[in-house]
């Protein structure tokens, strides 16, 4: 039996954000869709997420975050992911992101962005398009 | 590095390319390299003896104990005595993959604490993907790249393990066996299984539960020989990995066994 190797995803807190609750619903999710999840935990800097990332060789990381520093966080994760030669990692973030917000997240390359009232289908069905 | 092996051959040729090439970071190199061992479905079973004529194989610590007895969190308090002492540690962490989906929650890495994500940790979440084990059926394979990668010490925390699997002890240097003084009475530490197994018991948890009679059983019970023939393991150890009791006991008996069992040392 030729099994289908599975995507593995990694579900991340930056900064001093500890709410992980979104995050395991996410995780629990993906999970039963047939994704390896990471969650890596809380409090995480993005240096020591872009670490994580490569030892796990992850497709995906999806950041959960609702302290209003998303700019800024996920600013730091895209340098650390090109300074580690990892651009072609995809990223998804969910939580609360105003709208105005979305555009410069766009500019960033960031387009699966996720706010209060996402349904946990859009993010899946976003996954399995980007992920090819 | 999109790399997809073809067979056996150009399977390690690619391995090798990966520990060479300098100009990805070596985390990124070694997770890919991991990850071909993972998911090479072409190979009916493991072939890590082939190379062992030329690398050091790195000497193989086992956690093994039931769901919840604490095994990730032990290692992460191993963690800063084994950086002290060797230039680097994998972790091979494994999780069950749901059986129902295919997927997997890989948890474990959340009991790391931050100031144990160090360059000279390299930690890897591994889903069973089927295994009937309590480990992944590609961890020797896994194992033999890190060998490669000249990773000194290699930890692998198994799955929660039930009583008759005793498959752990099939690729242990150094099995540690992890309880919980709260699991039943002294019949359950008479029964065979997983129990007649283990360099070194812990006995975990200890600030929860009275351990008297789980540690005075398991004391009994391990066989350390007689007159000139006897060894200082197996050794039984209790303490708590969340108050951080008995861990340096833990640690200089797993180095101590590791010294028995491989006195000449590592070459360097």
């Amino acid at each position: 039996m030729i099994q289908k190797i599975p995507f593995r995803i990694l579900i991340g807190k930056l900064g001093l954000d500890g709410h992980d609750r979104g995050a395991l619903v996410i995780a629990d999710y993906l999970r039963n869709l047939g994704y390896e999840v990471i969650f890596s935990g809380v409090h995480k800097t993005a240096f020591q997420l872009t670490n994580i990332a490569l030892q796990e060789d992850i497709q995906a990381i999806g950041i959960s975050i609702l302290s209003g520093s998303h700019v800024h966080h996920l600013r730091s994760l895209k340098e650390e992911l090109k300074k580690a030669n990892s651009e072609d990692i995809l990223l998804f973030v969910g939580g609360i992101i105003p709208q105005a917000d979305h555009k410069i997240l766009n500019g960033m390359g960031i387009s699966g962005i996720f706010p209060p009232g996402t349904s946990l289908e859009s993010i899946s069905s976003w996954l399995e398009e980007n992920l090819g | 590095m999109e790399l997809e092996p073809k067979d056996k051959g150009s399977f390690w040729q690619i391995i090798f390319a990966l520990k060479e090439d300098n100009t990805e970071p070596l985390s990124k190199r070694l997770g890919r390299a991991l990850s071909l061992a993972e998911n090479s479905v072409f190979l009916p079973e493991s072939f890590s003896n082939e190379l062992n004529i030329h690398y050091n194989r790195p000497h193989i610590f086992v956690l093994v104990g039931p769901s919840g007895v604490g095994k990730s969190v032990l290692v992460d308090r191993l963690l800063p005595y084994f950086l002290n002492d060797f230039k680097s540690i994998a972790i091979l962490a494994t999780d069950p993959t749901s059986t129902v989906s295919g997927g997997a929650l890989l948890g474990d890495r959340v009991r790391i604490s931050n100031e144990n994500i160090d360059s000279r940790v390299f930690y890897r979440s591994v889903a069973s993907r089927g295994s009937n084990k309590s480990y992944s059926d590609s961890i020797p394979d896994m194992i033999q790249v890190l060998s490669i990668f000249e990773v000194e010490v290699v930890l692998v925390e198994s799955m929660g393990v039930a009583q008759q699997d005793v498959s752990s002890s099939l690729i242990a240097d150094t099995l540690v066996n992890v309880l919980s003084p709260s699991a039943g009475d002294e019949i359950q530490i008479y029964k065979s299984g997983i129990l007649e197994f283990g360099d070194i018991f812990f006995i975990n948890k200890v600030d929860i539960h009275n351990s008297d009679s789980v540690f005075n059983l398991l004391q009994m019970k391990v066989n350390k020989g007689e007159g000139n023939q006897k060894t200082d393991f197996p050794k039984v150890i209790r303490g708590s990995a969340t108050e951080r009791l008995g861990i340096k006991d833990l640690y200089f008996s797993m180095l101590s066994h590791l010294n028995n069992v491989n006195p000449l040392g590592f070459e360097d």
